[in-house]
């Protein structure tokens, strides 16, 4: 009945970590960079099918609509209601095959503007959309890896995944219509990125633990001897006795600790450097499309943004032989908004900006070579690959760029 | 580096978006608890150790209406079986035979992965995917739409395809100290009698 107050204490501790883990604010560019990532495997994805278009999404396929339908139970029965509630989708019942490679060409562009953070919240949206609707109209083609690409497309939607690390954010910069600060959002959609990915992992161990071969060893060695898997050749011992004991255990030991001890920061980078050993090893061996790739994708989201920031900049800080200065016209000094547009495309501040002597830009490399000013800003600042080649666009930015040192 | 903290790190968020996370980790996390063993899903054997939990969890929890509805009609559905509870110990592959009005016959290569090279096989690993349901007893109403789809491959008006026959290739992978099967078992799992109909339906779609 009485409990004592340190009690009362440990609990309401509790409540407020868990509260400030779910729901605090912290940088968004973990959740920028994990959009980025997924929408270039979203593009690669959409390429690979757009290849078998025909064959998976026409009603001369392998799968007309009414199969699609069929083979996904499409309506959800309401047990307390004589009503049924369709799946979400554009395709549901769509026998016109332009329809559907219309809603496959808009997913698809969706997916680009998603991975460049364009346009962004209407981008996420509709890949979510397009995603489920294109899932709900062929199941039957689909393996984990989709399953992942469906629910983190959702994931993306409903967060505010255009806050960093996108075109978004720096034309926001540019027009000055943004804070230079980093983007505080509330964590609550990357903690639940992160916590299907470590739900993923456990459960498919639990359900690898009721498996026959999993409990006597011997589970990786089937999978090596498929043909119908095979991709690049193993070294033998791998792939036998005594070692594929060993490797299936490794399995299972590497599969719970990214569904569980992943969130104790301690080991948090050891387990999931395992898991992109298990996930590497998989993708050379195995031809499972992109599988991997989206696996990993996920781990991004275990790392809090300003963990991320501050880990580019230890490794920038490590390649000097990559620096370079960037000398202003002189008597001109960069515009705040031009000041943070470059700031933010170089996550590894390898340039810096200086006062110059000479009435033109001018850079040297960390030798004091002199080299070309734009090509050199844009073969350093990663974010800048997106757009930087783009002709043009330099001569554009160095007209905006400046102003005149007052005084 | 420029920062932006907030004064109170919570004060932002709804008790409606609370609701919602808590609702969704919910939901997602009963759906994608293994289903417990056919023996024990079917009373045939009582659960034991950690199967209560699977056993309860599907009992009462996994077909609740509301975990149902928002799942699956907002696409965040999921389960999450790769190489579980097994890992696949057999490899498929298919082919079938056309037979076309002239009583002619060709021979069709459904793709298979083996016999592909690096870029090939990327891209058309969907087939393979496909076949293992397309190939398996459970599902043999995609029997009929497989077949067609092979004859409308073959279509010519002048001399329609009228039969097409699937054929399944299987062979076990032998475990440890086992030896290894070296032929592909085979069997004709299905005939189709070509609906012509269907054929000038999609020739009509065509024009």
């Amino acid at each position: 009945m009485n409990q004592p107050p340190q009690d009362k204490g440990a609990i309401r501790e509790t409540i407020d970590t868990l509260n400030d883990f779910w729901f605090g604010f912290g940088s968004a560019t973990a959740l920028g960079l994990f959009r980025a990532v997924f929408g270039t495997l979203a593009c690669l994805n959409f390429l690979n099918l757009s290849q078998m278009w025909e064959s998976w999404f026409s009603e001369r396929g392998f799968v007309p609509a009414w199969l699609g339908q069929r083979f996904l139970w499409p309506q959800v029965n309401l047990v307390w209601l004589p009503v049924e509630v369709p799946r979400m989708g554009l395709l549901n019942g769509v026998t016109d095959d332009r329809i559907s490679l219309l809603v496959f060409v808009i997913t698809f562009v969706a997916a680009i503007f998603t991975a460049l953070g364009l346009w962004t919240r209407v981008s996420t949206v509709t890949l979510a959309v397009g995603i489920v609707s294109l899932h709900h109209r062929d199941a039957a083609i689909l393996h984990g890896g989709d399953t992942v690409l469906r629910v983190m497309s959702l994931y993306l939607a409903i967060a505010p995944s255009g806050a960093a690390c996108s075109l978004d954010r720096l034309i926001s910069l540019w027009k000055g219509k943004t804070s230079t600060a980093i983007t505080q959002v509330s964590m609550w959609p990357q903690r639940l990125i992160a916590y299907n990915c470590a739900l993923l992992y456990l459960t498919t161990t639990w359900l690898k633990w009721g498996g026959h071969l999993w409990q006597n060893g011997t589970a990786n060695w089937y999978p090596a001897r498929l043909q119908e898997f095979h991709r690049f050749p193993v070294p033998a011992f791998l792939t036998n006795t005594p070692t594929i004991y060993f490797t299936t255990y490794l399995t299972l030991i590497v599969e719970f600790a990214l569904g569980t001890l992943v969130f104790y920061r301690p080991l948090r980078g050891w387990i999931l450097f395992s898991g992109l050993l298990l996930h590497g090893y998989i993708e050379y061996s195995m031809n499972i499309p992109l599988f991997s790739y989206l696996m990993v994708s996920m781990y991004i989201s275990f790392y809090d943004g300003e963990e991320i920031a501050a880990w580019a900049k230890r490794r920038g800080a490590k390649l000097n032989r990559f620096k370079l200065t960037v000398a202003l016209p002189k008597g001109q000094k960069l515009t705040q908004s031009a000041g943070a547009f470059l700031a933010t495309i170089d996550p590894f501040c390898l340039v810096s900006y200086v006062q110059g002597d000479s009435p033109e830009w001018s850079a040297q490399n960390h030798s004091g070579k002199t080299v070309p000013v734009w090509r050199s800003i844009c073969g350093r600042a990663l974010g800048c690959w997106i757009f930087g080649w783009f002709p043009g666009f330099w001569s554009r930015f160095e007209m905006k760029a400046l102003e005149p040192i007052s005084g | 580096m420029a920062t932006n903290e907030p004064q109170s790190k919570t004060q932002h968020v709804s008790i409606w978006v609370k609701l919602f996370v808590l609702f969704h980790l919910m939901a997602i996390t009963v759906w994608s608890l293994p289903n417990p063993p056919s023996a024990v899903d079917t009373g045939k054997v009582s659960p034991a150790g950690t199967q209560w939990i699977p056993y309860y969890n599907k009992k009462y929890l996994k077909e609740f209406p509301p975990f149902v509805v928002y799942l699956t009609v907002t696409g965040f559905w999921q389960y999450w079986d790769m190489f579980a509870p097994d890992p696949t110990q057999t490899d498929y592959w298919a082919e079938a035979t056309v037979q076309f009005k002239d009583g002619s016959m060709k021979h069709y290569q459904y793709p298979r992965m083996a016999l592909l090279g690096l870029y090939e096989k990327h891209v058309k690993e969907r087939y393979r995917k496909f076949f293992e349901r397309a190939g398996n007893d459970d599902y043999n109403y995609l029997w009929t739409p497989f077949a067609l789809r092979i004859a409308h491959m073959y279509d010519n008006p002048a001399n329609p395809p009228t039969r097409v026959k699937l054929y399944r290739h299987w062979r076990p992978v032998a475990g440890p100290g086992q030896a290894q099967q070296e032929n592909y078992d085979t069997y004709m799992y299905f005939e189709y009698v070509v609906d012509q109909k269907e054929l000038e339906k999609a020739r009509d779609g065509l024009k």
